[in-house]
């Protein structure tokens, strides 16, 4: 374990008008990884598919442009981009609202060693310091402390990701929100962050973009079916005409391709 | 053969486009937790199926039962005397599939096993990428066994 004192942060961090006195890292890596250009992927416990599906390629495409992802290891959207950057060469940090030493949420123990061994967890409280509702928004204020901009992908009304979003405006940086339905009380959050002004993120890109970072071309898997997406199986055989084995096939090889992905039986293009 | 549904979440409107699921995130976490991986890992196929709408509801029905059984029993006579084999891009899939997915040993054997049986209920000499493809599609989505 190390321990950061005040004058030892990164200088993001530091800059915040209540930055914390010390911060404690679990990991194997050199602290001045946390003074890469960071970004924090944070969002609704209880998210959709859609929800798991952004926030997932968002972690992997950020990670792997070079920015260190960020994010509360939380259930949903937090976990989801904490995911997605593992499966890159790239970095992830996690902040506790707890002790460094605690598996908070005990599901994501595992998730939070991944993390540990290629970056780190870090946290303002001492080991042992258990779990509670008031640190949670103390730690919203190191997430968005530590990165240079912030994303919201899903939140509700009231919800803990739009402090994290408030935290990142007050200190000056940026704040996107992912556009959701209308009708969606998962999007409610996020669509009136758009309609504050929080700029829309449509793709991974939007984010490099304003970082002044050149986005890697990838190249683009097309299919006609993709411009069919959302939908089920069932409606993609409706509306195309083909087997149903034929479009079970067609969508298995775009997700290897990882150009789509399924969630509660719907299937949706990613990174158009 | 064992054969068994679940909603996708508590209150059971997860997945349908026109009613808010309402389950908290702990609930639903306690709701998956109730199977086991290693439990998921032994159904062969997972289908997730969305609420119909009401122009599914309204369709003629499909294949009459008779029609399915004599393709069922000439795909188990394929299959006991020459069982379709993967072709070398079929073969390519499957790899590239377990390591994107990372499939276990039973996950990589299940998927290899159903992709033979949908070869042979289309008639088919070899198990192609199309057939390996559709196999795949029938593994548990992650958010059931993570």
């Amino acid at each position: 374990m190390i321990v950061l004192k005040r004058q030892e942060l990164p200088p993001l961090l530091r800059a915040i008008h209540d930055p914390p006195k010390q911060l404690y890292l679990r990991g194997g890596c050199a602290p001045d990884l946390l003074e890469r250009p960071a970004v924090a992927i944070v969002g609704a416990r209880a998210c959709s598919a859609y929800g798991a599906q952004v926030a997932r390629m968002l972690g992997r495409e950020l990670a792997a442009a070079g920015l260190v992802v960020v994010s509360g290891l939380a259930r949903g959207i937090d976990a989801e981009a904490h995911r997605g950057a593992l499966e890159t060469t790239g970095h992830t940090v996690a902040v506790l609202g707890c002790g460094i030493d605690r598996d908070y949420p005990a599901a994501h123990a595992t998730l939070a060693a991944r993390i540990a061994e290629r970056a780190f967890v870090v946290g303002e409280y001492e080991p042992g310091v258990e779990p509670a509702p008031w640190r949670f928004p103390a730690r919203n204020r190191i997430i968005a402390g530590l990165c240079v901009a912030t994303i919201v992908v899903e939140a509700r009304e009231r919800s803990g990701a739009l402090i994290t979003a408030d935290f990142a405006l007050e200190g000056g940086r940026e704040v996107f929100a992912v556009p959701g339905e209308v009708t969606s009380a998962l999007s409610a959050g996020t669509n009136s962050l758009l309609r504050l002004g929080a700029t829309p993120l449509t793709s991974s890109g939007d984010v490099l973009e304003s970082l002044g970072i050149e986005p890697e071309t990838k190249e683009r898997v097309s299919h006609p079916i993709l411009d069919r997406l959302p939908a089920t199986i069932d409606e993609l055989v409706r509306t195309t005409g083909l087997d149903a084995a034929r479009v079970a096939a067609l969508l298995a090889e775009l997700e290897l391709d990882r150009a789509v992905a399924e969630g509660d039986g719907v299937y949706r293009a990613l990174g158009r | 053969m064992l054969v068994g549904t679940m909603n996708l979440c508590p209150c059971g409107a997860r997945g349908d486009p026109n009613a808010g699921c309402s389950c908290s995130a702990q609930r639903l976490a306690r709701y998956r937790d109730k199977l086991s991986r290693a439990l998921l890992d032994r159904f062969d196929l997972v289908v997730a199926m969305p609420r119909p709408r009401a122009v599914e509801l309204a369709a003629s029905p499909g294949e009459p039962s008779a029609v399915v059984r004599d393709r069922v029993s000439a795909a188990r006579a394929r299959l006991l005397r020459a069982p379709p084999k993967r072709t070398r891009a079929a073969d390519e899939l499957l790899t590239r599939a377990v390591e994107r997915l990372g499939l276990s040993g039973r996950g990589r054997a299940r998927v290899a096993r159903v992709a033979r049986t949908i070869a042979a209920l289309a008639a088919s000499d070899t198990v192609d990428v199309e057939h390996l493809a559709e196999a795949l599609s029938y593994r548990a989505p992650d958010e059931l066994a993570p």
